[in-house]
């Protein structure tokens, strides 16, 4: 009995968004879905970048993951996965950061999922959702299988969707924590660029 | 990039900025060079060559084979037996992905010149490119043995030991940064973010000491800010720290709050100070031996 997971169209096309604004560095971020999900089967409604330098360093990842927090209370959501594209474009397997941050998070969300882009199925022009998943369970991981793996509503108008985005060059209006960090009147919330997405 | 260019000498001084700040803007170069500036490349003079060469990188960097192929012909037939141009050649393989090629031309061009710095820093992106971390750290210490003022390569190094995780030895590169340059708040925020993932109360007192030199150089470093209210609240809640010295914290870790909501002048303030206390000790992801 295979679970699913699925993201909406906000969160992949965010995740999208973040890799392209930042093509030559690893990028990171987290996975949220409502309070109270199942976690057999997971829905990410929404997600939020995190950084594009040294994804290692703990204290701004601390700093971040805390007012993320603070604003998944107010908004009923809860942390429940996380996603990685690496600065390799070769590269398939998760690094020891990634699997660090996602089983911390599996501590919260049981069954939480590690994201991971596939850099060379990108294009502006995207056919294919170049992403793939492995999920954290019973301590251990495991990859889930394609047909697993949705996007809302369904992966050709998300494709379409995120496609236009591209052609917009929307992704220099996207910001990160990092970018948040670097001037605090950005907004790692990305309201603004929410209702351009739906 | 909302504004339009349309005259080619605004985007000639654009570009040099760009040349002369070392911004990656990849995107953007070829676009002006495509729109305004190829077709007034004649007036250029002698920095249409450093202008063909940063269209070029940036052509490789958006795999625009066509723009790069262009900038490397015309390079080609006025430099003929330029090193640089034979280093572009290299870069231009190597954005090909043929790794072996590229490293051939590297080697002749380290052959006929041995104080070619970039061709030997040219070597570690490749390997960086291809996932051989430790290929590449051991090709920068060997440049570094030779090069070792090079700060940019010590960065690089810093970056990369950060990424196998190799707290030490990535210190030690900063280390070397803080003495070329000891009052850069960034190199001194990039320590004590170093020594507060290490974890342990030593490499806590440590970071919150480099983040308060961060934040007195430059009170606007929001990662310092952050970096030393995290510090100064983790030693206060510690159990090894004498009562002195918790007071101390407690005051900058005071100051610091105060300084970030001065900062963000929306209501988001409120985000800082209560809330994030109250959660600082779910959240630790750093090694565990913090307590």
């Amino acid at each position: 009995m295979a679970s699913t997971c699925e993201l909406s169209k906000l969160a992949y096309s965010k995740i999208i968004l973040h890799a392209f604004k930042y093509p030559h560095t690893a990028i990171n971020g987290v996975l949220l879905a409502n309070e109270g999900s199942n976690s057999q089967s997971v829905k990410y409604v929404d997600a939020i970048p995190l950084f594009h330098h040294n994804l290692g360093l703990a204290p701004m990842l601390e700093v971040a993951l805390m007012q993320i927090d603070s604003y998944c209370r107010t908004a009923g959501l809860v942390i429940a996965g996380y996603y990685h594209a690496s600065e390799a474009v070769a590269e398939m397997n998760p690094d020891p950061v990634s699997q660090k941050i996602c089983e911390k998070i599996a501590e919260y969300f049981p069954n939480a999922c590690l994201v991971l882009i596939n850099n060379r199925q990108l294009s502006m022009q995207m056919t294919q959702t170049s992403l793939s998943v492995i999920q954290y369970s019973d301590g251990k991981w495991k990859v889930k299988d394609k047909e697993n793996l949705k996007i809302l509503p369904n992966n050709e108008a998300a494709l379409n969707s995120v496609s236009t985005l591209l052609s917009k060059k929307l992704y220099k209006k996207f910001v990160d924590f990092d970018d948040h960090l670097d001037d605090v009147q950005q907004d790692w919330l990305n309201v603004s660029l929410k209702s351009m997405i739906d | 990039m909302e504004k339009q260019y349309k005259h080619w000498e605004d985007v000639r001084d654009l570009l040099r900025n760009w040349r002369e700040e070392n911004c990656r803007q990849s995107e953007d170069v070829v676009d002006l060079w495509n729109e305004v500036l190829a077709n007034h490349f004649g007036k250029l003079g002698d920095e249409g060559w450093l202008v063909l060469e940063q269209v070029f990188i940036a052509a490789l960097d958006c795999h625009n084979m066509e723009v790069a192929n262009f900038c490397l012909s015309k390079l080609n037939q006025e430099f003929p037996d330029s090193l640089r141009v034979k280093r572009l050649k290299a870069m231009k393989y190597e954005a090909s992905e043929k790794y072996e090629h590229a490293l051939d031309i590297l080697d002749l061009i380290i052959k006929k010149d041995e104080t070619n710095a970039a061709s030997r820093k040219r070597k570690v992106t490749i390997y960086k490119s291809q996932g051989m971390i430790i290929e590449a750290i051991k090709e920068l210490t060997d440049y570094l043995r030779i090069f070792m003022a090079d700060q940019e390569a010590w960065m690089e190094l810093c970056d990369l030991y950060i990424s196998q995780q190799e707290w030490n030895k990535a210190a030690f590169c900063v280390e070397e940064l803080l003495l070329h340059s000891p009052f850069n708040h960034l190199y001194l925020q990039r320590y004590a973010e170093i020594k507060y993932t290490q974890g342990g109360y030593e490499n806590l007192e440590v970071a919150r000491s480099y983040y308060s030199q961060a934040a007195k150089l430059n009170p606007k470093n929001v990662r310092a800010l952050y970096g030393l209210m995290l510090t100064s609240v983790h030693m206060a809640s510690n159990s090894k720290c004498p009562s002195q010295k918790k007071k101390e914290s407690i005051k900058l870790s005071e100051w610091a709050t105060n300084q970030l909501s001065q900062l963000q002048d929306s209501n988001d303030s409120k985000l800082f100070s209560s809330q994030i206390l109250e959660g600082m000790g779910n959240l630790q992801i750093g090694n565990d031996s913090k307590n």
